[in-house]
């Protein structure tokens, strides 16, 4: 039994090994190239540390436009994708009508379109049809098609679980329909909103292929660091990508840090966060 | 204060079936009131008319004499208590009872001298600023109640709201919420499928069945007269004799069945020839004294179950007729033993006969 026990122990230990390894060593790499005064991107031969890479990028003013075009969209996508979302959560959570499973099927649609159909058709619709030239309008709408709908879908899962007696309870109690709206509905659907913001923010920046097509001669973030990618190897574009990982690994602390000071102050025993839901035999 | 509320041959039909049907009641200001009815009898919905959530399909409701159609429940002179409370979670105690208020427009000040007057009439000090999921099951009770009460409704709806709570629990909010109907003055509806909550609380109670009203009366006289079937299946136990009726005599007719002619009260006046129903509460059915009286039935007892203040037991006929009879252990009664057999009768004036026909829940 013992030694049954240790062989499992040996394969857990090299599956989680090997896992880690997978997830992270490209990333290790192209951190440690990024301080390499190689100038081919590369990790050998190792020619000395170098902050040059990171400076380098500072001076690129074309990575600096494709990062603020790349706010400017993102933003606008939240703006859009979210009331969006929360619209089509209603309707669907609320109004018992025959076509519903169709409108929802509609609504969802975006989600199972590929990425560069979507891009392909608003740029064509917009730019050949209404004389509106791809830009980062069109990168914006095209964006917001799919991304409406996940926001939809999130927002749904806790739409449901809302008690509608409760509107009824405060509608009874004198308040207006948007009083109603404003103090008890969006309050409990608070969470939900927050995150597809989030999720819209993050799905937006990180687009590739639905922009591609969509945005004409503009360029966003990712827009530019492909095209650089095809023309033009760098080490600056590891210098970028490091950036991101500490811009997101202290987000992550943050957000953490913040959590369990909330629960400490709510008197909850900290637990980690399993990554996927427990199976209990 | 309270105000009065009158329904007028008030109808709601969802597509082709009738949830009320030509309800007429009128329910006095400052009265407590309550519907009885099985699940399913539409007594919700006639609540949910009141408080405004719906107008009936045919029919009038006024409050205060006002016609309420049209009006929404946010402007009408209600309040409701709903079943499963619909407190505001993310609200505060505090925040959940100066809900109305706060909508209304009420200064902060005022809503907070409110609120603490309601949270001292409901007794819940010291939890103004909890959140209402860390109260207990009785306190939030107390929160919907103090909740509702703050609008200063003229007329509070209340659906079910004892139902989540246990038996003790459930006795004390009862003899609580007749304390504050008195109080206030305010109109109490109640909804209930639990007749000892509507006997126990009500000024008046009114019995449905599907749909239907079918007998609004004090709780007394719905125990003890009950005019329909289903109101005296429904309300109490009783013991069910059918047969036919033989004649006629005054107040009172002599049905012939199967184990016997009884004599009893009519009071729908039923015709001689017609097929109907004795009613006898077991507390009325007594050990016969005298062999020759009227209403004497030969019995064997069945099975007898000793409860303490009094003891049920179950009887039935050389024809098969059952019944259940309770006996008072006052230290009168003879003992008596599982098989024997005995002879008990009941009064006319405790047997009343009813048509047959509705929906008797048995």
């Amino acid at each position: 039994m013992k030694s049954s026990n240790s062989i499992f122990r040996i394969i857990i230990g090299a599956y989680l090994v090997l896992f880690f390894a997978y997830m992270f060593l490209p990333l290790i790499f192209m951190t440690i190239i990024a301080f390499n005064a190689n100038e081919i991107p590369q990790i050998t031969p190792w020619k000395g540390f170098t902050l040059m890479w990171f400076g380098e990028l500072a001076k690129d003013d074309q990575m600096w436009s494709a990062l603020w075009n790349s706010f400017i969209v993102a933003f606008s996508v939240v703006a859009i994708s979210v009331p969006i979302g929360l619209g089509g959560a209603l309707l669907l959570t609320r109004l018992q009508f025959k076509a519903r499973n169709f409108v929802y099927g509609v609504l969802v649609s975006p989600i199972l379109t590929p990425g560069i159909i979507l891009g392909i058709s608003t740029f064509l619709f917009w730019d050949s049809y209404m004389n509106i030239p791809g830009g980062l309008w069109t990168a914006i709408l095209g964006q917001s098609t799919f991304i409406s709908s996940y926001c939809m879908l999130l927002i749904m899962s806790r739409a449901q679980r809302f008690d509608l007696t409760q509107e009824e309870a405060a509608f009874d109690l004198g308040a207006t329909h948007r009083q109603v709206f404003w103090k008890i509905t969006l309050p409990f659907l608070r969470p939900a909103l927050i995150s597809s913001m989030a999720l819209a923010f993050m799905q937006s920046f990180d687009n590739y292929n639905t922009t591609l097509f969509a945005i004409g001669v503009e360029q966003t973030l990712p827009i530019y660091i492909g095209t650089k990618l095809r023309s033009f190897i760098s080490p600056a574009m590891n210098a970028l990508a490091v950036v991101f990982i500490i811009l997101t690994v202290i987000g992550a602390i943050a957000y953490e840090y913040r959590r369990r000071r909330e629960m400490i102050k709510a008197g909850v025993k900290i637990t980690p966060v399993p990554a996927a839901p427990v199976l209990r035999m | 204060m309270g105000q009065d509320v009158e329904l007028l041959d008030v109808s709601m039909r969802f597509g082709e079936f009738y949830a009320a049907r030509n309800i007429n009641v009128h329910i006095q200001a400052g009265e407590f009131f309550s519907f009885l009815g099985p699940s399913g009898c539409g007594k919700t919905t006639l609540l949910r008319l009141i408080s405004g959530f719906m107008d009936p399909s045919e029919g009038q409701i006024k409050i205060g004499g006002k016609d309420m159609r049209g009006i929404g429940s946010n402007i009408r002179p209600t309040a409701m208590i709903f079943q499963n409370l619909a407190l505001f979670p993310l609200m505060t105690v505090e925040n959940n009872i100066g809900f109305g208020l706060e909508v209304r427009g009420v200064p902060k000040a005022k809503r907070k001298k409110k609120v603490e007057e309601l949270i001292e009439l409901v007794d819940l000090y010291g939890t103004g600023d909890r959140m209402v999921n860390e109260l207990s099951g009785g306190q939030m009770q107390r929160v919907a109640i103090a909740r509702a009460l703050a609008v200063n409704p003229a007329v509070l709806l209340l659906d079910e709201p004892l139902s989540a709570l246990d038996l003790r629990l459930r006795s004390q909010m009862r003899a609580e919420l007749r304390n504050i109907q008195r109080r206030t003055g305010v109109t109490f509806i109640y909804i209930t499928h639990d007749q000892t909550e509507a006997l126990t609380m009500s000024d008046r109670v009114g019995v449905m069945s599907i749909g239907k009203l079918e007998q609004v009366a004090t709780p007394d006289v719905i125990y003890n007269n009950p005019e329909t079937i289903f109101v005296a299946s429904f309300v109490g136990e009783s013991n069910i004799i059918q047969g036919d009726i033989i004649s006629i005599d005054g107040d009172y007719a002599v049905l012939k069945t199967t184990s016997g002619s009884f004599f009893c009260k009519n009071p729908q006046h039923m015709g001689q020839g017609e097929t109907a129903t004795i009613f006898i509460r077991p507390e009325t059915v007594f050990l016969a004294k005298e062999p020759n009286a009227d209403n004497v039935l030969t019995c064997r007892t069945k099975n007898l179950s000793f409860e303490g203040a009094y003891a049920v037991v179950t009887l039935t006929t050389e024809q098969g007729q059952l019944l259940t009879m309770r006996l008072n252990n006052d230290g009168t009664v003879p003992r008596i033993e599982e098989g024997e057999n005995i002879k008990v009768r009941f009064s006319r004036e405790n047997a009343f006969l009813l048509k047959n026909g509705g929906t008797p829940i048995a």
